[in-house]
């Protein structure tokens, strides 16, 4: 069970939020198969650092950018998603 | 064996006799005796009969950790009788022995012996296959373990959370010291004992030793910042330092699971003494060290008459003092520091006599090992740490932690009482220090945190302690047990190496060594060091073992504990309840299935009215100038012009073209929307929406509120439900002033705040009445109590389910499934490619240029008394090309009705089908021109 | 037609334990307002007037008392349930349900969050009265049988019956 600093309620165990994975930009509407096939399947799944997307869904329920480390589950900087901060 | 006379350290209360039963024979201890020390002290000796061989067995480490003290306590077995105490009146009886344990029928196996090498069982028992059930009943037979009861248990088990600034996980002098540093600089601790008392190696020692003790345990025991558990073991560490503990001795549950947040762990769990290997070490008399100063000192039980010691350290040379003060004669002192050791130890039952290596026996029933020190490093392990081998301490030592683990005491190094409180001390000032870091962080992270200083950046100096020098003694020159508990033996682990199986990985899952229930505590050095040895490699000093949760076993109960499982119900439900309705659980909703007569359900809606509570129903509240924007992203249809006083249906896709809810929006007022989702979906509808709305379009206005809760959700449906809404409510309810698809505001019954909306799932005119909840009950009692003589009824989801199939409506997640894209549900009138965007778009295209997709259709069998099961396969020879995703008998149409979907090219109506039932027969079946089998040019609906 | 209660007809009866009391306030009015509460930052809560204000999101607000003037409002009156528990056990009886640390430090008067009690997402808010530690808990209305059954049965342990 992590523990995820989340920038609206603090400290938090990670079972109060909904993994999203990693944060893969949307291309327009107008892609080609290949674009969106890597947009909705393709991922890195780097074995280090990376930025990925989590959901307080039982907290503040805003979506998060938070820094992880794959093999350790150590825990960087964490930051709101857009909208009102 | 006998009881001694009064010893400094016991901890037997002597004015509490316990009597208790050993295999049906009465016996008797005092309180604080272990089963174990309570029986030896009555002259047991023999404690259980081994897992393969059925060998007599006897004390060896006289603790928790002892794989021969296995027995069955009333209905609970595998019970430590190394650790539970003993209790008035409790029935003790041995395990894995029939029909005795003086004479043992599986002893047989002993005799056998030569043939149960390892792999024995995958070898003999391999084919053929067909009499694989057989051998399993026949090898359970023989197999070990308890007897489980199988009546349900009274046990109350409880769960409870704690956030400690220290944990300190073992209870010795360094465990000790270090909680009372830490709760002195201010932190709030909590220290684990495993055992019953507080102490560690100390309970056993001199004067000295029980002088510290004492004052080291009052400190703690009288300070208000520490939390003292004994008899309670911490089973993991996980990320993030969050530790499981079970706890015992919690009054009025037999445990209690308490998962802690800990900002700074303090490791001192200390070194478990090794057994050593050499033919007989399994007899019953061979004892380690420890256990025998347990017995004499915390017991004062006299483990023995004749005594030969082997002996490699300081604790194994004060146990012959030991002996010598309890009455035992020592007859022979084996200095294992230099070349001799010990060969053999023989007799029947247990231990008559003793080998050693320069060929002298020695007539003695207890023989006395202390050949090292396993240090316990799978707390560390599960920090992350990877210790490894040090040959010059003859143990593995930690290398690395992370900075929210400390480890003191044995498991660091060796040293005086002073050296090791010296240590402890200084670890627990610096576990309550990096505890204020991570606790800063924390408070800074939290609103109303308290703001206080900054922590102290400084590191406290910590004083060293080493591991003493001590020499590697594994294994003797002759071959022994190395898993008590698996009977896996040296020779067994060389045959092992023999035939190929050079990785200690492999080797241990081909012998089972280290897998029985002490899982490797003891004899995981032991088994790498033989198995090196076997393969002529040094596996211990480029090894390291993996140690996984639970550190000791946990029993299902305090697992299972206090669980949560939400349960959702309506406001209706009491009335339900009152109608006894049939349960049926919809994800975390309990909702009426029917209430006795589904199918009298369908007809009172068909021929009269009916209601039914959809208050799980998801309802969401939009406000906001850009909601027409998100309304028309999200959905797959067009919602630039919705009027107020209008519903529209909608159909969601995934970014993959999946359908994945559908629902209704109506436009309560100039700003205001109401969203409507499947009940199943409302919270992932939810979700999804706050996804887009945050991370796709921030900018957008919209402002959502979750309300379904909000709402007790009534569907009045049927020809007299315009009647019946009518007695209730001013709103004008004529077809011209509210039609299909529309939506009003009002009060119903009294109740202001309502909105009703003319939509029909089932097929028949109706009115779904949206009511301030607290208030649903009334709403629905009034409906029932004003529509009685119009046929009123309340109906369930059965009915509902039937009579949406007449009328071809789909459910997603019943006839979709996780790969049905938007067009495969026959709703491409809804689907419009010309939007510029919405969510799912570019995968619906390509879907539609495919055009080779299946196809939702309604499908009637030929045999109209037939129903398919839902599931069926629909088959054109072997090939299949569809399934039945729907099926009931229609009580309107007196026949079977379905819904499937089908390959494209059987789609079309008039097609002839073939389904495939469970029993292998093939039945006809046709494809209809409509979805609806009932009313399918919705007369009734738009009435 | 009969007389419409004004009172839901599902409160719950008052609950006592030694140090513990547990009860239920879902009758008063609840609003969720999107403005106008600028200075009650998320994670806490504050007494605005004649009103209990808390947010525990950004750019949200719970409103209890009387209807506020701001546009648009939502009524959250029946969409929530309300209990309060007070008294010196009371964090004592969270902690069985709780993960959320509810130390005097981590969670002081005037504290408010949202966290999973008993596995429901529930807001909770320390509002002490008189000097009295409490807490008030605003589960979804359809959980609250479930979340009140859950405290009580969590509350053995102190007496509460
Ligand atoms: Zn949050």
């Amino acid at each position: 069970m992590l523990v995820i600093l989340c920038p609206h309620c603090g400290p938090r165990n990670s079972d109060e939020f909904s993994f999203q994975g990693e944060i893969v930009a949307r291309p327009g509407p107008a892609s080609d198969q290949e674009t969106w096939r890597d947009y909705l399947y393709m991922r890195d799944n780097v074995a280090g650092w990376q930025t990925e997307r989590w959901f307080h869904v039982s907290g503040c329920r805003r979506f998060l950018n938070v820094e992880r480390h794959t093999v350790t589950n150590e825990i960087g900087v964490v930051t709101p998603v857009g909208g009102v901060q | 064996m006998s009881r001694l006379s009064e010893r400094p350290g016991e901890v037997i209360d002597r004015t509490r006799p316990m009597d208790f039963s050993w295999n049906g024979k009465p016996y008797r201890g005092y309180a604080g005796d272990s089963i174990a020390s309570a029986l030896a002290a009555s002259g047991v000796r023999v404690f259980s009969r081994s897992f393969k061989y059925h060998r007599p067995r006897g004390i060896l480490t006289a603790s928790f950790h002892d794989p021969n003290l296995m027995v069955q306590v009333g209905d609970e077995p595998n019970v430590r009788a190394g650790h539970r105490l003993v209790e008035e009146k409790m029935e003790v009886s041995a395990q894995n022995a029939w029909p005795s344990l003086g004479f043992d029928a599986k002893g047989v196996n002993r005799l056998l012996g030569r043939f149960l090498t390892p792999g024995f069982y995958y070898k003999t028992f391999m084919s053929p296959r067909s009499l694989w059930p057989w051998y399993q009943r026949v090898l359970a037979r023989f197999a070990a373990g308890g007897v489980v009861g199988v009546d349900p248990q009274p046990g109350r088990y409880d769960h409870r959370y704690a956030h400690p600034d220290v944990l300190v996980a073992g209870g010795g002098p360094a465990g000790m010291a270090a909680a009372i540093d830490a709760a002195e600089a201010g932190a709030a601790v909590i220290l684990v004992e495993e055992e019953h008392r507080l102490g560690g190696h100390l309970r056993w020692g001199d004067s000295d030793d029980l002088g510290a003790l004492e004052e080291l345990s009052a400190a703690v025991l009288s300070h208000p910042g520490i939390e003292v558990m004994v008899d309670s073991v911490v089973t993991g560490r996980y990320d993030h330092n969050w530790v499981a503990i079970a706890q015992r001795g919690v009054e009025g549950v037999d445990e209690r699971l308490v998962k802690a947040r800990v900002k700074c762990l303090v490791v001192a769990t200390g070194t478990i003494e090794r057994p050593y290997v050499f033919e007989g070490n399994d007899l019953p008399g061979v004892m380690l060290s420890t256990a025998v100063r347990r017995l004499i000192n915390l017991h004062a039980v006299r483990p023995g008459e004749r005594a030969v010691v082997l002996s490699a350290n300081g604790p194994g040379d004060s146990a012959i003092a030991d002996l010598e003060e309890a009455g035992v004669e020592v007859a022979e002192v084996i200095d294992a520091r230099g070349d001799d050791t010990v060969i053999k130890a023989s007799g029947r039952m247990g231990v008559q006599g003793v080998i050693d290596s320069r060929g002298r026996r020695h007539d003695a029933d207890l023989l006395v090992t202390a050949v090292g020190w396993t240090t316990t490093t799978t707390l560390l392990n599960m920090a992350g740490d990877r210790p490894m081998y040090e040959p010059r301490a003859a143990r593995y030592l930690s290398k690395s932690l992370p900075y929210d683990v400390l480890a003191t005491g044995g498991i660091v190094g060796d040293g005086s009482t002073d050296q090791l409180v010296q240590h402890g001390t200084a670890i627990g000032r610096e576990a309550a220090r990096r505890a204020s870091v991570v606790k800063f962080q924390w408070l800074t992270a939290v609103p109303t945190g308290v703001t206080r200083q900054p922590p102290d950046t400084s590191e406290i100096e910590v004083p060293p302690l080493e591991a003493e020098r001590h020499p590697e003694l594994f294994r003797s020159s002759t071959h022994g047990f190395v898993d008590y508990s698996e009977d896996v033996t040296s020779k067994d682990l060389f045959a092992a190496a023999a035939e190929g199986y050079d990785s200690m990985e492999l080797a241990k899952r081909y012998t089972t060594v280290n897998m029985g229930p002490i899982q490797g505590k003891l004899e995981a050095v032991n088994a790498v060091a033989i198995h090196g040895e076997a393969t002529g490699s040094s596996p211990l000093e480029t090894s390291t073992t993996t140690w996984r949760p639970p550190y000791a076993p946990v029993s299902l109960g305090v697992l299972a504990g206090r669980q949560y499982e939400p349960v959702r119900y309506s406001v209706i439900q009491p009335w339900h309840e009152r109608r006894e309705a049939k349960p049926l659980v919809a994800g975390s909703w309990i909702r009426p299935e029917h209430y006795g007569d589904p199918v009298a359900e369908v007809t009172a809606v068909r021929e009269a009215v009916g209601i039914i509570d959809v208050s799980p129903l998801g309802k969401i509240d939009l406000r906001g100038r850009d909601v027409p924007k998100l309304l028309e992203f999200v959905y797959v249809n067009k919602w630039s012009k919705l009027d107020v006083g209008k519903v529209r249906y909608g159909i969601m896709c995934n970014e993959d073209g999946v359908i994945f809810d559908d629902g209704v929006t109506g436009r309560l007022g100039a700003d205001q929307y109401m969203m409507s989702s499947t009940s199943g979906g409302a919270a992932g509808v939810w979700n999804w929406l706050d996804d887009w709305l945050q991370t796709g379009f921030p900018d957008w206005d919209v402002k959502m509120t979750a309300v379904t809760d909000g709402y007790a959700s009534i569907n009045v449906a049927g020809p007299n439900s315009r009647e019946l809404v009518g007695r209730l409510t001013e709103i004008d309810l004529r077809p011209e002033a509210f039609g299909y698809m529309e939506v009003r505001t009002g009060v119903v019954a009294g109740v202001p705040g309502c909105f009703l909306w003319r939509i029909g799932f089932t097929g028949e005119l109706s009115y779904e009445i949206h009511v301030p909840s607290a208030y649903g009950l009334w709403v629905w009692e009034r409906l029932l109590e004003k529509g009685e003589d119009l046929g009123v009824r309340a109906f369930g989801i059965e009915a509902q389910r039937i009579m949406r199939l007449e009328k071809g409506h789909f459910i997603v997640g019943q006839d979709t499934d996780g790969l049905t894209q938007g067009h495969g549900m026959g709703v491409d009138w809804a689907i419009k490619l010309d939007k510029p965007d919405f969510a799912g778009k570019p995968e619906l295209m390509w879907q539609a240029e495919r055009d080779d997709y299946r196809r939702l259709a309604a499908i009637q069998t030929e045999d109209p008394a037939i129903v398919p099961p839902e599931a069926s396969q629909i088959v054109a020879g072997d090939v299949i090309k569809g399934r039945i995703t729907s099926s009931r008998m229609s009580p309107t149409l007196g026949r079977s009705i379905c819904l499937g979907q089908v390959d494209p090219d059987l789609a079309a109506p008039g097609s002839r089908l073939h389904i495939r039932l469970s029993d292998g027969v093939t039945v006809a079946a046709r494809v209809l021109e409509h979805h609806a089998h009932f009313d399918p040019e919705g007369t009734r609906l738009r009435g | 037609m009969a007389e419409l209660s004004p009172i839901p007809a599902d409160l719950a009866p008052e609950a006592r334990g030694e140090s513990l009391v547990l009860s239920d306030f879902s009758v008063v009015p609840k609003w969720r307002v999107f403005s106008g509460h600028e200075q009650v930052r998320p994670g806490t809560s504050a007494t605005v007037e004649d009103r209990l204000v808390w947010s525990v999101s950004p750019g949200e607000w719970t409103v209890v008392g009387p209807a506020p003037e701001q546009d648009p409002v939502v009524d959250l009156s029946h969409v929530r349930m309300m209990f309060r528990l007070t008294g010196p056990d009371s964090s004592g009886l969270l902690a069985k349900v709780c993960a959320l640390d509810l130390g005097e430090d981590m969670f002081p008067d005037g504290a408010a969050a949202r966290t999973l009690v008993a596995g429901v997402a529930t807001e909770l808010i320390r509002d002490d009265q008189a000097g009295e530690r409490s807490f008030l808990i605003i589960p979804s209305r359809s959980y609250g049988r479930y979340l009140h059954t859950v405290l009580l049965d969590a509350g053995g342990e102190f007496g509460l019956g």
